[in-house]
């Protein structure tokens, strides 16, 4: 199988996740929760996670880095502590259902939508800057589409926010692993990120990053610490981890994020800009092929987007499929971004790529594609 | 044996504590809160030999990452400190 779909999770992982995942269900409890010997381990694992993940993502404070289920459980938690019934919120033109579903459900909110062309990122800086003329409880911005790669200006984006006193939660489903992302030098309030895609861990993981420590919780629970009180702990991280840890997942996230800073965010996207280009090139030539392609290399990452003529999106990825090619086809749960780039009503299918992929693998793709189209033409 | 028990808020503010105390140089060792030490139930505190107390301080002072509250053990008795 040829496997491209990086970009919901990255399923091929290093051997150490799977080795580090495999120790810890037979050798981990849960940290604090005891004296012996495997909560300690289970404790001294958590710990070296969050150190990890404060240190690729420039957090001073390793308290800060809370364990999830997911970026959407991440996205939760930090909407529910910024964005009140009534309030006025303002988002990309690129945001996931992990976004827009738990603002839809907020009574009497305003949602505004600051969209700009999807590879156009002076455009998204001037419709923020419009957007915030009025006030707002919360920006909140993904750093790449998971449809089209399309890198945002996140910088500028953090700087509207912080010359307007708006919090900014950001999604960096997309982006952590792959470009060089700083909490504290954004000034971000929240900033969420699941563990099995670009951080190499297993699925059923996640963090999010607290740039600060006003945060309601989503969840109620035991913690193995305070027990006595009825209300949940005021200190992070025990404030929001609520229940027993998901010690298999959080060594394997260990293991991926040690992969992730041996390897270097950059080095990374190198490569997955040399198989994006590979397959810009090899695509380019394929008659009723169209690409969502920028010209600039700094302006997406590696995730391709595409439509072909005559063809409906699902029945390509499913001969695809068919052929041994593993793609995402449909809305990829971002309606949002379809809609901003024109693609609503057909969908796209996505080619997203990691550490693990090859300039042979995208040959081999094109090569198959290729002669689907033609095959199909020829009938 | 006399030591000081530092209550930690977490247990990943022990570990902090812990960790941060090692690397100035004091021998530092995490354990469960005495149950009777804690109103609010279940802590984790970390232990350091009383010669070092002076600069197991003013090393977390320094890295802000103070105690919730402390306790000197001394005749096999808890007696509250403060820093």
């Amino acid at each position: 199988m040829i496997y491209f779909d990086a970009a919901a999770t990255t399923l091929e992982k290093p051997r150490q996740v799977r080795e580090a995942v495999a120790a810890a269900v037979g050798s981990m409890s849960s940290p604090g929760r005891g004296s012996y010997a495997a909560a300690r381990r289970a404790e001294e694992t958590a710990f070296l996670c969050r150190s990890e993940a404060a240190k690729l993502f420039g957090i001073t404070d390793p308290a800060r880095v809370i364990f999830t289920g997911s970026a959407t459980h991440g996205l939760n938690i930090a909407i529910r502590s910024l964005v009140k019934p009534g309030g006025r919120v303002v988002i990309s033109g690129l945001e996931h259902n992990a976004v827009t579903r738990p603002l839809y459900v907020i009574p009497g909110l305003r949602t505004e939508i600051a969209a700009a062309p999807v590879f156009d990122p002076d455009a998204a800086v001037e419709g923020l800057a419009a957007a915030l003329q009025e006030k707002a409880d919360a920006v909140i911005w993904t750093h790449v589409s998971n449809v089209f790669g399309a890198v945002q200006p996140m910088e500028r984006i953090a700087d509207l926010c912080r010359r307007t006193g708006t919090p900014l939660i950001v999604d960096a489903s997309q982006s952590a692993g792959v470009l060089d992302l700083d909490v504290m030098k954004l000034q971000a309030a929240y900033v969420a990120m699941p563990g099995h895609k670009g951080l190499y861990g297993p699925q059923g993981t996640g963090l999010l990053l607290c740039g600060r420590e006003d945060v309601i919780p989503l969840l109620q629970g035991g913690t193995g610490s305070a027990s006595r009180l009825q209300e949940m702990p005021g200190q992070l991280p025990d404030r929001l981890e609520p229940g027993t840890h998901n010690m298999p997942g959080i060594a394997g996230l260990l293991a991926g994020l040690r992969f992730v800073h041996r390897m270097g965010p950059q080095r990374i996207r190198a490569h997955e800009r040399v198989l994006l280009e590979e397959a810009v090139r090899e695509m380019r030539e394929i008659r009723g092929v169209r690409l969502y392609a920028s010209d600039d290399p700094a302006a997406q990452t590696g995730v391709l987007s595409f439509t072909v003529t005559g063809w409906d999106c699902e029945e390509l990825g499913q001969v695809l499929a068919q052929k041994g090619i593993a793609v995402r086809a449909g809305l990829h749960c971002a309606p949002l971004a379809h809609r901003t780039a024109g693609t609503l009503e057909t969908g796209t299918v996505r080619l997203s790529f990691s550490a693990f992929n090859t300039r042979e693998q995208v040959r081999r793709f094109a090569d198959v594609l290729r002669r689907e189209l033609r095959e199909k033409v020829t009938l | 044996m006399e030591y000081y028990l530092l209550i930690a808020r977490s247990v990943t503010h022990a570990q902090q504590m812990a960790r941060t105390l090692e690397q100035c140089g004091v021998r530092a060792g995490i354990l469960r809160t005495p149950a009777g030490l804690t109103q609010s139930g279940c802590a984790y505190a970390v232990r350091i030999r009383k010669p070092q107390e002076e600069r197991g301080r003013n090393c977390l002072q320094q890295a802000q990452l103070l105690p919730k509250s402390v306790f000197a053990r001394e005749d096999g008795c808890y007696r509250e400190v403060v820093w």
